[in-house]
């Protein structure tokens, strides 16, 4: 689904990306773990097209989509959540989701009919406020929300493009245990019906949740396996894994 | 064509850059560090005109009141920094446009309850009324090239402030990472203080230099600021640099525009429309350049680093 | 419907202006007419700025220079109508239509330049070119320059109702203002309005769910220039005079004070902010011959303290009228 190929990118002489090769499998849940700085935003923004990369190739889906400008990689069927609250925050929940409906219901040249009124934006949209669990709050307007579910709206506006692959990025950040349990929840459900990345700091929830991970490192992917593999790997353990832990406790 | 006319139009066009600079230099350093949009940066300018015309008439001689005036216009800005604007910093671009743009009216109007609306001349001392002869016989007015020379001798001490001490590398730094100079622990509100007094000095220190060539008057500000936002845009904004080379640009273009277009629009054209359209088009080349240099390179020619 | 004090408010306020020919001829001041008949036509460049300004986020500090378009299209036409007989010149169909063109037309190549830029570039490119427009007009000689031209005759609409009337004029502004309402009231709540709204709130989520904003940005920049155009149609007919100083940027300014000071955003702010700016204008220099030194203070003012405008105090009133009803019914 997506191959990212011998990626390079450096920023004034700090790789932050450095010759990065891994695969994802279709409707497999890949997640991206590494310490702080060791580039998982630079690739998340690498694959959206919101930073080029200097030299390698995102091939998805088929295509090479490397040079494509932001807003038509949501066309080739992918979509993004941030990792700081990006969302419509006047608008109401609804709203929020209907907008992401209408990006993929043909051109917005249109002027006159009432876009809260048309049931083909406004159904699907609480569709997805419902895979989420956000139906009860569809008529609050956005800013209100708790960042739990700033979260889950993110996931609901991200699912409205209809994309063949969703990038979370770090979508527990800043969550309280009840919220990351009900994300958790969230995410099961999605497995299997869409492709993931998912790129997460929380251990349990990646080992509890990937089919395979990454390991990145300075901008090295220094593994890619099933957990139970990347669990046992010295090279991740001494890496990686004991400093999560002190991090930790 | 006319060489000597165009060498004196040369000329004229360095000089009219060079007042162009000094405004720009200010108004590029306030957005580029506090990332104001300060639209009542041409009302110091005229502020600065004014203070001349009064304190050389108090004092009897220009230089002496040009000192002052520059002091006054200094003063005059950092009380307005810590008054009105002190508080905009933080507020969107719009609230900032429409707050400076009443600083504006009532700046025009206070100026014109205690000057009167009448424009005011400032006569020259003798030293600076006569003109020089370059070469060839070529003689250009002195003050014009006071004017020029006093440019060129404060955009190098600028150059040496920005690059060579403290406050010059925290400008820098303000100029292209905001965050990364209040992440220093520097006395943020004392560094604005000193960049908007800094700012106001150098569009006081234009205004005291045009008043004597220009007259005096009130909104004279405000058609050189928009020639200026003309000058931030090309040369990027943030970057002193980037104003220098885009004032001594903007002020060619436009001066030797204005009196050559006739003649060179004459020589495709029936000198008739030649006449009547010269003066539309030749205000419009600067903008045109604009536009060009905006879609070659939408930061404008020298973007700060990391902007 | 639902009667709040904000309700109330605005619907006085149409049916006041609708009525005001009627209210003038009857006390026999017809001047009044002619005053609120400004304050209608600056209502509806208002009204058009705010579709960009309020709604869309951008910060256009140009849109006088449609007003002028308007206006010289009038002129222009009117003087070779007069001078060289060439009467479908002085048609007030053909002002429209050619003012809608040329607007769109600017306000194309204005947008496409301007907007691939954001913040205090947006506007000071937005500036420069409206600054542009004004020397043209200021070195024109041959359309009287920096003097400007009189207008001797107002547009003929084909002796389908006659302008030269003062309250006929009136009516005009006023059925465009309403139509100029209208439009962007469904503009608004269009697929297209949700979509410029959403770049205002944020630009980096609409491109990553997949929206190409600039074309949407550029397409409202020129719906906002054509009615501001419009606007300026009715501007010359109205003074019968045309001169640069109709698009000045302190014109443009004015027209963002309106608007902020009526309610950025809203339906009607634009138009009670319109209304809002000539009465303190004519108020204020009543009172003092320096009336900017009371006026720009109170801007300054306005900015810091009053975020919502007057639209915005309406809003509050609403919320204590709601409380106040509530407890009477408990």
């Amino acid at each position: 689904m997506l191959r990212i190929n011998k990626l390079v990118k450096s920023f004034g002489g700090i790789l932050a990306t450095d010759n990065l090769t891994f695969k994802v499998e279709p409707g497999e849940l890949h997640a991206v773990i590494g310490p702080n700085g060791a580039g998982k935003t630079t690739l998340i923004e690498q694959i959206t097209g919101e930073i080029e990369p200097d030299s390698g190739s995102i091939i998805f889906d088929g295509n090479d989509i490397s040079e494509v400008p932001v807003h038509l990689r949501s066309a080739y069927g992918l979509a993004r959540s941030f990792q700081i609250t990006n969302i419509f925050m006047d608008m109401t929940v609804w709203d929020n989701v209907a907008l992401a409906v209408q990006a993929h219901a043909g051109h917005s040249f249109h002027f006159w009919k009432n876009a809260s009124k048309e049931q083909i934006l406004r159904e699907p949209a609480f569709e997805y406020l419902q895979q989420v669990g956000l139906e009860k709050r569809a008529d609050d307007v956005a800013g209100n929300l708790s960042h739990g579910e700033h979260r889950q709206l993110e996931i609901a506006m991200a699912l409205a493009t209809r994309p063949k692959m969703l990038l979370l990025d770090e979508p527990m950040a800043g969550m309280g245990p009840e919220e990351s349990k009900a994300m958790v929840e969230i995410l099961q459900g999605l497995k299997r019906k869409l492709t993931i990345l998912l790129v997460e700091h929380d251990m349990d929830v990646v080992f509890s949740l990937a089919d395979k991970i990454t390991v990145l490192v300075y901008g090295q992917g220094i593994a890619t396996d099933t957990p139970e593999a990347i669990r046992q790997n010295p090279e991740v353990r001494t890496a990686y894994l004991g400093e999560e832990e002190t991090v930790h406790a | 064509m006319n060489w000597i006319l165009l060498l004196e139009q040369t000329l004229n066009g360095f000089q009219f850059g060079i007042l162009l600079f000094l405004l720009a230099a200010g108004l590029t350093l306030i957005f580029g560090i506090m990332d104001l949009i300060n639209l009542a940066h041409g009302s110091l300018y005229m502020m600065g005109a004014y203070f001349a015309a009064t304190f050389t008439q108090w004092t009897d001689s220009f230089l002496l009141g040009a000192m002052l005036a520059l002091l006054a216009s200094m003063l005059f800005g950092v009380i307005l920094e810590v008054i009105a604007l002190r508080t905009l910093y933080t507020r969107s671009h719009l609230d900032q446009v429409l707050a400076t743009f009443g600083l504006i009216l009532f700046l025009n109007e206070f100026v014109r309850l205690i000057w009167g609306p009448i424009g005011l001349d400032i006569p020259l001392p003798d030293v600076l009324n006569g003109s020089l002869e370059l070469f060839f016989g070529i003689r250009y007015p002195a003050f014009r090239l006071a004017i020029i020379v006093v440019g060129i001798a404060v955009a190098f001490l600028l150059y040496l402030l920005v690059s060579h001490t403290k406050i010059g590398m925290l400008i820098r730094a303000g100029a292209s990472n905001r965050q990364m100079v209040s992440a220093l622990g520097v006395n943020i509100n004392l560094l604005y203080t000193i960049v908007f007094g800094l700012g106001a000095a150098l569009a006081g220190l234009a205004g005291l230099m045009a008043a004597p060539i220009m007259t005096v008057e009130i909104g004279m500000g405000e058609g050189i600021l928009m020639i200026t936002f003309v000058v931030i845009v090309i040369g990027g904004v943030g970057s002193i640099r980037g104003a220098f080379v885009a004032a001594l640009l903007v002020g060619f273009i436009d001066t030797v525009g204005r009196s050559f277009l006739p003649d060179i629009l004459g020589l495709f054209v029936s000198n008739d429309f030649a006449d009547t359209a010269a003066p539309a088009i030749s205000s419009m080349l600067i903008y045109v350049l604009m536009a060009i240099i905006l879609a070659i390179r939408p930061q404008g020619l020298f973007p700060p680093k990391g902007a | 419907m639902n009667w709040s004090p904000r309700t109330a408010f605005i619907t006085l306020l149409m049916i006041g202006l609708g009525a005001v020919p009627l209210i003038a001829d009857g006390i026999d001041e017809p001047f009044y007419t002619v005053m609120f008949s400004r304050m209608l036509i600056l209502s509806i460049g208002a009204v058009s700025l705010n579709l960009i300004l309020g709604y869309g986020g951008m910060v256009s500090f140009g849109h006088a220079v449609y007003l002028g378009i308007g206006s010289y299209m009038v002129g222009i036409g009117t003087i070779h109508a007069i001078e060289d007989g060439i009467e479908w010149m002085g048609n007030g169909f053909i002002h429209f239509a050619v003012s809608i063109v040329f607007s769109a037309l600017v306000g194309f190549v204005i947008g496409a330049i301007s907007l691939r830029t954001r913040g205090v570039y947006f506007i000071m490119i937005t500036l420069a070119f409206s600054q542009m427009f004004y020397f043209v007009a200021v070195g024109n000689e041959k359309y009287g320059g920096d003097d400007g031209l009189s207008l001797y005759m107002r547009s003929d609409f084909n002796g389908l109702f006659d302008i030269s009337n003062d309250n006929t004029l009136y009516y005009l502004n006023f059925v465009i203002l309403l139509a100029s309402l209208y439009v962007s009231h469904r503009i608004i709540n269009s697929r297209f309005g949700m979509m410029i709204r959403g770049a205002k709130s944020n630009e980096q989520r609409m491109a990553s769910i997949g929206f190409p904003v600039f074309r949407y940005r550029l397409t409202a920049f020129v719906i906002a220039g054509t009615i501001c155009g419009m606007a300026g149609v009715l501007s010359a007919n109205q003074t019968e005079f045309v001169n640069p100083s109709v698009m000045h940027w302190t014109r443009s300014g004015d027209l963002i004070i309106m608007i902020v000071l009526g309610g950025l955003g809203t339906l009607f702010g634009p138009v009670i902010g319109a209304v809002a700016f000539l009465f303190l204008e004519e108020f204020l220099s009543g009172i003092t011959e320096y009336w900017q030194l009371i006026f720009g203070p109170m801007l300054v003012l306005v900015v810091i303290f009053a975020r919502g405008g007057i639209d915005g105090m309406l809003v509050l009133l609403d919320g204590w009228w709601n409380r106040y009803s509530l407890k009477n019914k408990a």
